[in-house]
């Protein structure tokens, strides 16, 4: 059994590049709750199931050790995809280019985590499955794998359902779904040691021409900060801020 | 110019929500031909709801009956509607279904998608669709290379504009196609709480509590406030994650988009993923022991304070007015 971890490590600090409108990327990444919450379901298959958990990524290169606390956690190795060509990358390039990495590791599946905190709508997962031509089992709460089927517990705006699928195929989970481990010091050193296998778009098969900004069917024409609300009105609460809480519902006829 | 849209819609309990009738309208209003695709299940009111569909804009509602509610069959019929005769546009409100269904049709048709939108206008006879991005802060302009453009709404982001006198749209049934692609099994009979009959999305007033709730009880004290005001209860991802309220009533990135009048949020640090589904309310009133909380900075009234004291005390008091 071999899992597949997608993951994307954001941006310290959110800000959008003035010139290119895109977000900046060029300054230290982290990876998220949701990331590290995949990464451990991903573990949770190998705990159960055996087999190995590879870390994916695309990313510049100076986000690839993001990826390091996922090896700490006991991911066995991380794979990042890297190159200038990829800047602005849409969700039709990020797709295709995941998928040739997927493709390449032959994962029986992929897992990401719910959608990103800079940026993307939760539209990765079915990109990438409709790539891969397999199918895609999305807002995933509860996970099990077994007899080459996967299972899960979805959590959607119609309830909870269940929902089940045959492998390989693509898992999305909705939100933070389980605690991640915390790595001992000595995984931390371990991980120090495990590899970060950094791939090319070329070296992957694809033609740096279609990637990018260039292969990209959709663009940013604007950007400029939105109108900020006003000044807030603080109290602090000596018991009786109800009252003001109160006063100011009626003073804006909210009562 | 000329230019054709197809309104995917997802209609519960009979009804279409009035967040897919504003998506409607808005793709009206810059296109000129106007299908939708609506899904139905044995027993839905079709010509009721086509009927209503038509007075958003609707020319034509192509009907398909007895979908699973998955994201393949829906990408297999959408993709077979436009090979037979392209559309310039189509547009979802947001939801788990929608973003599967979207992301999918973006690869097949090799068709850009903007997400998260709340607005869409012609500009010089292209399409621009507007967004917020980082937490609101910034209003990013977007287009599309090439067609269709896939376009995903937030929720109640839009009004609806209805046309009294529009004439009944031509309703044509819909076969879906043999062969639709791998696909998941789904349990078609959920269990917990469904977002339209939560009310999030058309609520007046949300009463929300996050993180700083400290534990599951608390959150009756939200449910007692908020049937005071006539409001309805939100919360925010932490809250869902813990298992303390249901999904349904999640607002956030991962969750809905709300827009009401009025909108309290107890104990909620206001994390950019929170931020985004909120930040368009109309009054924002904060209540969280920590000064340096960031929902501080987007309120028009901050209570710093204990919302386990402050709550129970907001709600005996209005009980006392009124």
């Amino acid at each position: 059994m071999k899992t597949v971890v997608c993951v994307k490590p954001v941006p310290m600090a959110l800000a959008l590049d003035a010139d290119s409108g895109r977000l900046d990327r060029s300054g230290g990444s982290l990876l998220t709750g949701v990331d590290e919450s995949a990464v451990e379901s991903a573990l949770r298959v190998r705990d159960e199931c055996g087999g190995e958990v590879v870390v994916l990524a695309m990313v510049p290169e100076a986000a690839a050790e993001a990826l390091r606390p996922a090896l700490a956690m006991g991911a066995d190795r991380a794979v990042v995809v890297t190159g200038a060509a990829l800047e602005g990358a849409d969700l039709l390039v990020t797709s295709e280019v995941l998928a040739a990495a997927v493709r390449r590791l032959e994962a029986d599946l992929v897992i990401l985590g719910a959608s990103s905190g800079d940026g993307a709508g939760a539209l990765l997962w079915s990109a990438l499955g409709e790539r891969l031509g397999l199918p895609v089992l999305s807002r995933a709460v509860e996970v099990t794998v077994a007899g080459g089927r996967l299972g899960a517990t979805r959590q959607t705006e119609t309830g909870v359902h269940a929902a089940e699928t045959s492998l390989p195929a693509v898992l999305a989970l909705s939100g933070e779904v389980c605690l991640p481990r915390y790595p001992s010091f000595r995984d931390v050193i371990a991980a120090k040691k495990k590899t970060v296998e950094v791939l090319t778009p070329e070296s992957l098969g694809l033609a740096a021409a279609d990637l990018g900004a260039s292969g990209s069917r959709t663009r940013v024409l604007a950007a400029a900060p939105a109108p900020a609300r006003g000044s807030a009105e603080l109290v602090e609460d000596d018991g009786h801020a109800h009252e003001r809480v109160v006063d100011f519902l009626v003073e804006r006829r909210l009562v | 110019m000329s230019r054709r849209a197809l309104v995917v819609v997802e209609p519960r309990s009979g009804r279409v929500p009035a967040g897919q009738l504003g998506v409607l309208s808005a793709a009206a209003r810059v296109c000129d031909a106007v299908e939708v695709l609506l899904p139905v299940a044995d027993g839905d009111p079709v010509e009721e709801l086509a009927g209503e569909l038509g007075r958003h804009g609707a020319g034509t509602v192509r009907v398909v009956t007895g979908l699973p509610a998955t994201s393949a069959p829906r990408v297999a019929v959408v993709a077979a509607l436009h090979a037979a005769e392209p559309y310039d546009l189509v547009a979802f409100e947001n939801s788990s279904l929608s973003a599967d269904v979207a992301g999918a049709l973006a690869v097949r048709l090799g068709a850009g998608v903007c997400w998260d939108l709340s607005g869409l206008d012609d500009v010089d006879g292209e399409l621009v669709g507007r967004r917020l991005a980082l937490a609101d802060s910034t209003s990013v302009d977007v287009g599309w290379v090439g067609g269709p453009a896939l376009a995903i709404f937030r929720t109640a982001a839009l009004d609806t504009v209805l046309n009294p006198a529009g004439d009944a749209p031509r309703v044509v049934p819909v076969q879906v196609p043999a062969e639709t692609g791998p696909d998941v099994v789904l349990d078609e009979t959920p269990s917990g709480a469904d977002v339209v009959r939560s009310g999030l999305d058309t609520a007046d007033i949300v009463v929300a509590g996050g993180r700083g709730l400290g534990s599951q009880e608390n959150i009756a004290l939200l449910e007692e406030l908020a049937s005071v005001l006539g409001g309805v209860v939100g919360v925010s991802m932490p809250v869902v994650d813990r298992g303390w309220y249901p999904y349904a009533h999640q607002v956030g990135q991962t969750g809905r988009t709300v827009r009401p009048r009025l909108y309290l949020a107890c104990g909620i640090s206001g994390a950019v993923q929170h931020r985004v589904g909120m930040s368009r309310s109309g009054t924002v009133i904060a209540i969280n022991t920590d000064p340096q909380a960031p929902i501080f900075d987007l309120c028009d009234l901050g209570v710093i304070g204990d919302l386990t004291e402050v709550v129970p005390r907001i709600t005996a008091l209005l009980r006392e007015r009124s």
